[in-house]
């Protein structure tokens, strides 16, 4: 049996690497609201995701206001899709 | 939502229900603005109808033109109103029933210019066949699928051929309510059902 990688068996980092994985890009505030997560907590998540290369994040300005866009990396497909599929190894799916 | 381990069971729950709230979130939000442009398409239709049927003055036809007002109402509308996220799909529909909308400018422009050898209502007709059949097939609804296919391949014809005159805006504004609305208001519900389903 393959090893479920630890850092997407989290709730948290695995329901943001879900969004992202169905859409092109989201940003902070839009993630923040479909996790249900706090700030403090979605930003530390963030940076483990992103250190681990499976995410990017883009810091921007947009008007006096911070915008931070997440989208997914290949590196981050690739770990989710084998996820998935140690997901279905152990339940035999 | 915490940092805690899952079973593997609701592991794969989770990315279930992450995906479908997400594509239900993004397909609510492009199904409104179809709600709108396709009701206000049908009753400014149904105005033209009438008041070219009733007075004979052909100068209804250019309340076409007020729907060029939604351009910039749906902008500031999604500004306002849509969440900070991208998505393929969803952006790929909004394009293609942006780019039907311009055509019907397009061909609302010549007629006004005088060129009147397009029978406008049948290719405005079949455009929105074509828009509904793509949005069906991106999103996966069979049922929008199918009323583009129908209208393409059973309306259009029927509209040509046994509708004539003025009341060919009276259909077509029907089809087109049918075909922009019915994708609209299918888009929205969704979302509410899968909701109803996941808070029980």
């Amino acid at each position: 049996m393959r090893e479920l990688d630890p850092l997407l068996h989290s709730e948290l980092r695995l329901a943001i690497v879900s969004i992202l994985m169905g859409v092109e890009e989201a940003d902070f505030v839009y993630l923040r609201e479909a996790t249900g997560a706090t700030a403090g907590n979605l930003s530390v998540q963030l940076d483990k995701l992103a250190q681990a290369g499976y995410i990017e994040t883009t810091k921007e300005f947009v008007g006096k206001k911070p915008r931070t866009s997440c989208r997914m990396t290949d590196t981050g497909r690739r770990a989710f899709a084998d996820y998935v599929d140690a997901l279905k190894e152990y339940l035999r799916l | 939502m915490e940092e805690r381990k899952m079973t593997e069971k609701e592991s794969l729950e989770l990315i279930s229900q992450m995906i479908t709230k997400s594509r239900a979130r993004l397909e609510k939000q492009a199904g409104w603005p179809l709600v709108l442009w396709g009701v206000a398409s049908a009753l400014i239709g149904v105005v033209v109808w009438a008041g070219v049927k009733y007075t004979g003055d052909n100068a209804w036809y250019y309340l076409w033109f007020l729907l060029l007002i939604g351009f910039p109402i749906h902008w500031v509308w999604a500004k306002k109103h849509t969440d900070n996220v991208r998505d393929y799909v969803t952006e790929s529909v909004g394009w293609v029933w942006f780019v039907f909308g311009a055509s019907c400018m397009v061909f609302a422009a010549l007629y006004a210019l005088g060129i009147r050898v397009l029978p406008i209502n049948i290719c405005i007709t079949l455009l929105v066949g074509f828009a509904t059949t793509v949005t069906g097939i991106m999103l996966k609804r069979r049922l929008v699928m199918l009323v583009g296919v129908l209208t393409i391949c059973v309306f259009v014809p029927l509209l040509a051929a046994v509708v004539s005159g003025v009341d060919i805006i009276l259909v077509a504004a029907g089809i087109v309510l049918l075909d922009i609305v019915l994708p609209g208001v299918i888009m929205c519900r969704g979302d509410r059902r899968r909701g109803d389903y996941e808070r029980a």
